[in-house]
């Protein structure tokens, strides 16, 4: 399942590559072993994103095309959709969720949050795979995530 | 094993921070763009010892409009946040950090981990029997 800025379904394939991952076959790695990982941790129902300019190409807030040479280099801004891990941080780290808009402040690897909770392995291989810095903020549903935009989420 | 330590600034700039810690280690301050989070760096000896600087606000949008929020509503949303992770004890970089009271504050106690499992948490020093485990 792939939804773009409007939600579409394509069954069966991953047919959208973001930016930054080098080909298809990166691209299918790095999601199917986010997705292993997710389901390993206790989060089968997760669902991986990716928003900003590597979704999208250009930086919405910047108008700046994906890794612009004159700029410094983009992120891979990855999204995590999972009430149940959503939840697990409210209690665990309560300052780092903002319940109002129902979402993480971004989560980088060098964050010890993310060791807690199991999930610098799939930002350290987003960047590993990609070369791109990165970072994962966690949503609370899928709502609260396209409410946002700009975003591709995979299945 | 890893060693985590979160510090705060008020006295600084981002960029004036990345690029002290820079000079004063002989390391490139790394930049990169965040849909999520603007401006970053990370500084890094290697894979398993090296920080990153943000500024304390993150975007979001609500329908079209860009929006921001201060993530640690303890400190100014200009405040540099620095999370350092380091395999090496003797870790320049955190030491940086460490020696400089005056501009950069431990957020709250440092986290020593040994695969997902917190064996330490406490200020500095680490006692060298959690070092040496």
């Amino acid at each position: 399942m792939v939804f773009t800025g409007t939600p579409q379904q394509v069954p069966g394939e991953i047919p959208l590559r973001p930016m930054g991952f080098p080909s298809e076959a990166a691209y299918a790695r790095f999601v199917r072993s986010a997705y292993d990982e997710l389901s390993a941790l206790g989060y089968p129902n997760a669902l991986i994103g990716i928003r900003g300019s590597a979704a999208t190409g250009f930086s919405y807030r910047t108008g700046r095309a994906f890794n612009d040479s004159s700029t410094k280099p983009s992120d891979i801004d990855l999204a995590i959709i999972s009430r149940d891990l959503y939840e697990r941080i409210a209690v665990i780290a309560p300052r780092r969720v903002n319940s109002k808009q129902g979402r993480t402040d971004p989560l980088k690897s060098s964050d010890e949050l993310t060791v807690d909770l199991g999930i610098a392995d799939i930002i350290l291989r987003a960047r590993s795979g990609t070369g791109q810095p990165s970072s994962i903020v966690v949503y609370r549903d899928l709502q609260t995530f396209i409410d946002r935009r700009f975003f591709v989420a995979v299945e | 094993m890893y060693i985590y330590a979160v510090f705060v600034s008020e006295k600084m700039e981002l960029e004036d921070a990345a690029n002290l810690c820079s000079e004063a280690l002989g390391l490139t301050a790394q930049g990169g763009e965040s849909d999520y989070a603007g401006v970053h760096y990370e500084i890094e000896t290697s894979l398993d010892d090296g920080c990153s600087l943000s500024s304390n606000f993150a975007f979001d949008y609500e329908g079209d409009e860009q929006t921001w929020y201060t993530c640690d509503e303890e400190f100014s949303p200009n405040a540099v946040i620095v999370h350092v992770r380091t395999a090496d004890p003797a870790s320049r970089v955190l030491a940086f950090f460490l020696d400089r009271p005056e501009l950069f504050t431990l957020r709250k106690p440092m986290a020593v981990y040994r695969g997902r499992e917190r064996i330490f948490e406490g200020y500095p020093p680490i006692p060298e029997a959690v070092l040496r485990s």
